[in-house]
């Protein structure tokens, strides 16, 4: 299974872009290198992004190169999709179970494309912190069933939050591993 | 699997129990390598551990202290030991008489000695017997000469000094003495004649009771030492209590955590011993400059044999146990150490039977009449146990004032709530406080009976007594005897000279036997002097007077016979019968009446040539006049070093017993001393356990002054408690005393005040010196460590 | 009081920013301050408005704590202001700060907080009683409060007797007893099990909000920071105010 769900493998691909323009082929190996867990990304998934993202005028056609096999195209972001990826990485993920992946890769292409990641992660504990509040809330005037609801959401919302607050010390040698590949 | 393949029992064998002795030492190694804290907390031990080794090495010398003075006073015995009759002059023989004597309530040891022959024996410490006019002196002696303020001693001692005494001829150093050459000495007039010094040191009859007014001493003394030490060990208790929790987590049981937390203070142990034997031999030279009695050699200050080893024996157990001590009621856990909330009430009941039995002892000793020195001990005995019985009441009456106290500012009610909440610590110093105190005030009251021996006390003023012995019409109240009244010599205008001297009389005297062996006094004078001495008709150069039933004018009576002088043959002159009784001094007189005297002018008798015709003076001085007394001996020692003439006094101390008085009163004052240096250590500690609380009382905003009010309060209470115990204590225990002695109940109120004052400050400044480190807990700061 | 913070403005009503038109209660801003060679806070600021619960989190070592000790005036910061109605309070004298204390702000801390010897209400009645209120009059207050937090029955016990969650709400109702218009609470629940961390902050929150008292409320548990209106964050000496992102 990949980690990163088909909503956001395209501006993944946007994001992964934005370092430099690459080919398809490439595209797909940094993919598999950085996101990819058990299973690499199909081919087919990766140019159908592609063209859905040409198509969409986020990224455009840098060059094309003959090669011994298929033509490569190499491909670059437009200034459309760096706003995608902008917007992608600033709003947060609705908090769910499985969350950190998806967080997970919002960090990583943060770091790489120079971006802050401690805001990311402050935008996504005050988002989480806010639900929290809603939480508590709610439990405070709910019954116990009510209560033994929002406690277990409430604890899994923390360990997300434990979680963020350790990528944010983090954050440095991260930095330092990221850039470094 | 290979754990199961182990026996069980062959894990335990592979690790022995680590022995008593290997956990001190682990616990040593510990200490030396702790902090700051540790540092301090090890040199606070070292000092309190010198400090208490120092003053019983100075207890243990005690014993031979009493042994060198009793061989010295015994090496220089001469009149105890003088054979009787006395031997034949020969070279071996020395004749003497005693000039003890006193300079501004100063006793002299004082003899005038003649050496007959080329190998007299020497006084101890005397290279040489001075020759005719010459003196040896001792050097406190010689010193006092030497100062231009006793030029009337000076005329006194106005001899050539040849020698000084070594000090194995004094009893120590600061004793005047003197022995002073005399060409006229003879056996009749000196009296002794000896051909050796010294004799066996008898039982010194005083040794038990000083032993045991030392042993008291020692222990009231020590009291506040063990308290200083109590407080030492806790120091930085905190960390050492994480330490142990350590160690418990690291599996080292109870019984193996205290002996580690002991022997963390054995490198305090030892290196106060260290110290302990440097204090004493600073300390040692210093006791021949204090001048209590005769004072003391170095040389005398040396320990017993057996008790000075016992001293380092045992000052390490006393430390262990004030350190076991401080850890009772403590709980060394792995996750943390707890010390137990609730107090470990004080076995009341043993102390108050301590209290009992002391003072049953006391009355006991008093009531039974024991020969000699046996009530000394039981009186010891008895005023520990009562001192120590005391302390019992202490926690009781902290718990009832302090316990459920309420009302009174803020700072109050923290004070008291902390004061009855700790038990232990501040208690443990007032502890101290009302052993020392009590004990000084006590010890005080006990010696009221040597302060009345050393105070006679005869009349209000001295002009009553010198009025309560007048005598004669002109009312003479002081008599001299002179050995020898030369021809032409006149003793009273001499004497007369004196500023305040009014009247002086002087006459010759001479015993005379009769044949029938009845004894006749004949008295030398002219005619005013002869018509005060009795009540004489007309007299004029050239009479007599007798009333001698018997006696003929021109009979013969043998006159001023002696053990080496012949009497010789007087011719009884023409005389005038008279009747009544002769003057005399109202001590001196023997009862002489006309019927057993002769009274005759010069020119009536002439008395034989050869014998010794002692003479006598009488006096009417004004005792008023300033200097009188000391220029009166100066005069009459002019006339005959052997002479001595008694001043009357009102009431007269003996200087040495004020003295010792005064060494009481600094020694508790010294042990306050080192009570309030335990109670500084002990409310710096506590302040320190205490400062998160602190820190957060400052957060809330409590007033520097409330806290600071707060911690004063704490010191001050129960140090005023205990004094106020102590005294009532001591004040009742000296009275008990006096009572039981059939003595008035009177105490040495200056002396009182003195102590308690001294306490009060020790209360005082304990505060004054724990503000900084109050203050510091009081930043807000403190809060951060958690 | 010199001060003249309107004693009367209104406070929003639970939850949210509040409104623009409120003037902020305390301002911290641009706060440093070091301890030797440590820099605890480089740029702090925290604007504290009337009734509003803040919570200040951070990883530990953050600087958390100074910031709550800078804010209640505890400590000095080394830059930076702290206005309190009209006054800084890194400019007035420490017995001025001393009485803003007692008067105005009430405390709570993670431990240790109670004096051992006293009993619980007598801890209670402690701030009452440093303003110089009769020890009747402030202790029968104190147990109204303990009542109101539900720990009457250990009034009369040291703090030593009581279960950690029962000291601690006896320390609410110390904090509480002033009516104090700012609380600074330090890690309040940081000693306790998590049903009792929560019983104390609830009932902090609510007799915070009931008597209008704002609230600082440093903590590194979100589920306790989850109680508070907004959060401020606190990395490496620096605030960032997570009010306005979300």
């Amino acid at each position: 299974m990949c980690i990163v769900s088909r909503m956001s493998l395209g501006q993944t691909l946007l994001g992964l872009l934005e370092t430099r323009p690459q080919h398809g082929y490439d595209l797909k190996r940094a993919y598999d290198e950085r996101f990819a867990t058990k299973r690499p990304l199909a081919y087919g998934q990766v140019y159908a992004t592609l063209s859905r993202l040409l198509k969409n005028g986020l990224v455009e056609v840098d060059s094309v190169e003959p090669g011994a096999g298929p033509e490569r195209k190499r491909y670059t972001v437009t200034d459309a999709g760096v706003t995608d990826v902008e917007r992608w990485l600033a709003s947060p993920e609705s908090p769910e179970p499985y969350l950190q992946s998806t967080l997970y890769t919002k960090v990583v292409l943060a770091l790489l494309t120079g971006r802050s990641a401690d805001d990311i992660l402050d935008v996504q504990r005050a988002e989480h912190l806010r639900q929290m509040r809603e939480l508590t809330r709610r439990k405070a005037d709910g019954d116990l069933s009510d209560q033994l609801i929002c406690d277990h959401a409430l604890f899994h919302l923390e360990a997300d939050l434990r979680w963020l607050e350790l990528t944010a010390a983090r954050l440095n040698d991260l930095a330092g591993e990221v850039r470094g590949r | 699997m290979s754990l199961r393949e182990r026996a069980p029992g062959k894990v335990r064998q592979e690790r022995a129990r680590p022995s008593f002795l290997k956990d001190l030492w682990l616990g040593a190694q510990l200490s030396v390598r702790g902090g700051r804290e540790v540092v301090l907390r090890t040199l606070l031990t070292a000092t309190g551990v010198g400090v208490a080794t120092a003053a019983l090495l100075l207890a243990a010398a005690l014993p031979t202290v009493m042994a060198h003075l009793n061989e010295r006073s015994a090496d220089r015995l001469d009149y105890q030991v003088a054979e009787y009759p006395p031997p034949p002059a020969g070279e071996d023989t020395l004749l003497f008489s005693l000039a003890d004597t006193a300079y501004e309530g100063n006793p002299i040891h004082g003899r005038i000695v003649r050496a007959e022959g080329s190998d007299p024996p020497l006084p101890p410490g005397v290279s040489e017997i001075p020759g005719p006019g010459e003196i040896v002196l001792s050097p406190a002696l010689a010193e006092l000469l030497e100062e231009p303020e006793n030029e009337v001693l000076q005329r006194r001692f106005d001899h050539t000094p040849v020698g000084e005494i070594g000090p194995e001829g004094l009893m120590g150093p600061h004793e005047l003495a003197f022995y002073l050459g005399d060409g006229e000495l003879t056996l009749d007039n000196a009296g002794n004649r000896i051909t050796g010094y010294g004799g066996e040191p008898g039982p010194s009859g005083d040794e038990p009771v000083i032993m045991l007014l030392g042993a008291v001493g020692v222990i009231v003394m020590l009291t506040p030492v063990v308290v200083f030490l109590g407080a030492a060990v806790r120091f930085g208790g905190e960390q050492r209590d994480r330490r142990l929790s350590a160690l418990r987590l690291m599996g080292a049981d109870r019984g193996a955590t205290r002996r580690i937390a002991a022997g963390e203070t054995l490198p305090g142990v030892a290196l106060g011993l260290a110290l302990g034997v440097g204090f004493f031999l600073l300390g040692r030279p210093i006791v021949e400059s204090v001048p209590i009695s005769s004072g003391l050699y170095t040389a005398d200050v040396t320990p017993h044999p057996v008790l000075g080893p016992l001293v380092f024996a045992a000052v390490p157990f006393l430390a262990l146990w004030v350190v076991l001590g401080s850890l009772r009621g403590v709980v060394v856990d792995p996750l943390g150490t707890v010390r137990r909330a609730e107090r470990t009430r004080p076995r009341l009941w043993w102390r108050l039977l301590l209290f009992v039995l002391g003072v049953s002892l006391i009355v006991l000793s008093m009531r039974l009449s024991l020969a000699g020195n046996q009530w000394v001990p039981m009186v010891s005995v008895g005023l520990l146990a009562s001192l120590f019985g005391t302390t019992a009441v202490l926690p009781w009456l902290v718990d009832r004032l302090f316990g459920r106290a309420s009302g009174g500012p803020l700072s109050l009610q923290l004070a008291l709530r902390r004061l009855g909440a700790a038990g232990g610590g501040p208690t443990r110093a007032v502890n101290g406080i009302v052993v020392t105190v009590a004990g000084a005030i006590a010890l005080l009251s006990l010696f009221a009976n040597a302060w009345d021996d050393s105070t006679v006390e005869l009349a209000e003023t001295i002009e009553e007594v010198y009025a309560d012995q007048e005598f004669g019409a002109p009312g003479f109240q002081l008599q001299t005897d002179l050995r020898s009244v030369p021809v032409g010599s006149d003793p009273a205008g001499a004497v007369a000279e004196v500023r305040g001297v009014e009247e002086v009389l002087a006459y010759s005297r001479v015993d005379g036997v009769t044949d029938d062996g009845s004894g006749i006094r004949v008295l030398v004078a002219d005619c005013p002097s002869l018509r005060l001495m009795a009540d004489l008709p007309e007299c004029s150069p050239g009479d007599a007077f007798s009333g001698v039933p018997g006696l003929e004018p021109g009979g013969t009576l043998m006159v001023g016979g002696g053990d080496e002088v012949n009497a010789a043959p007087w011719t009884v002159p023409e005389f005038t019968e008279f009747d009544g009784p002769l003057v005399e001094h109202p001590w001196y007189g023997l009862g002489h009446t006309a019927k057993d005297a002769v009274l005759a002018t010069p020119e009536a008798a002439a008395l034989p040539e050869g014998i010794a015709v002692p003479g006598t003076l009488w006096m009417r001085a004004d005792p008023s006049a300033s200097g009188m007394a000391e220029e009166l001996k100066a005069a009459i020692a002019a006339l005959d070093p052997t002479a001595r003439v008694e001043i009357p006094f009102a009431s007269a101390t003996i200087p040495t017993m004020i003295r010792m008085r005064d060494a009481l009163t600094a020694g508790a004052l010294a042990a306050l001393t080192v009570i309030a240096a335990g109670l500084v250590v002990g409310t710096v500690e506590q302040i320190r356990e205490r400062r998160r609380v602190h820190a957060v009382l400052t957060a809330f905003g409590t007033r520097r002054r409330t806290l600071v009010a707060s911690v004063l309060w704490q010191t001050v209470l129960p140090v005023l408690l205990g004094i106020a115990l102590a005294t009532v204590v001591g004040m009742a225990l000296g009275a008990l005393i006096q009572r039981l002695v059939g003595l008035p109940v009177a105490f040495v109120l200056p002396d009182i005040l003195i102590i308690v004052g001294a306490g009060l400050g020790v209360a005082v400044l304990t505060t004054l010196l724990a503000l900084p480190p109050l203050l510091r807990t009081m930043r807000p700061e403190g809060l951060r460590w958690e | 009081m010199t001060h003249s913070t309107p004693r009367t403005a209104p406070a929003p009503e639970s939850t949210g920013t509040p409104e623009d038109a409120v003037e902020p209660l305390l301002v911290g801003s641009g706060l440093r301050k070091s301890f030797g060679l440590t820099q605890a806070l480089e740029d702090a600021s925290l604007s504290l408005y009337p009734g509003e619960i803040v919570a200040v989190m951070g990883p530990s070592g953050s600087g958390k704590s100074t910031l709550l000790h800078c804010l209640a005036g505890i400590v000095r910061p080394d830059g930076g202001r702290v206005g309190y109605g009209d006054t800084d309070l890194t400019e007035v004298s420490d017995s001025r700060l001393s009485d803003l204390r007692r008067t105005e702000f009430g405390f709570l801390f993670q431990f240790g907080q109670l004096v051992p010897e006293l009993s619980c209400v007598e801890n209670v009645a402690l701030p009452l009683r440093l303003g110089g209120e009769s020890r009747r009059r402030a202790e029968r207050t104190a147990v109204d409060w303990l009542e109101r937090l539900d720990v009457a029955e250990v009034a009369g016990k040291t703090p030593g007797e009581c279960s950690g969650g029962q000291g601690q709400r006896v320390a609410v109702a110390r904090a509480l007893i002033t009516r104090p218009r700012v609380v600074f609470a330090d890690e309040p629940t940081g000693a306790l099990d998590s049903l009792n961390g929560e019983r104390v902050i609830r009932m902090l929150t609510d007799a915070a909000r009931e008597s209008r008292a704002a609230v600082v409320l440093v903590t590194h548990e979100p589920r306790v920071a989850a109680y508070a209106d907004r959060e401020v964050v606190v990395r490496d000496g620096r605030t960032r105010d997570l009010g306005g992102l979300a």
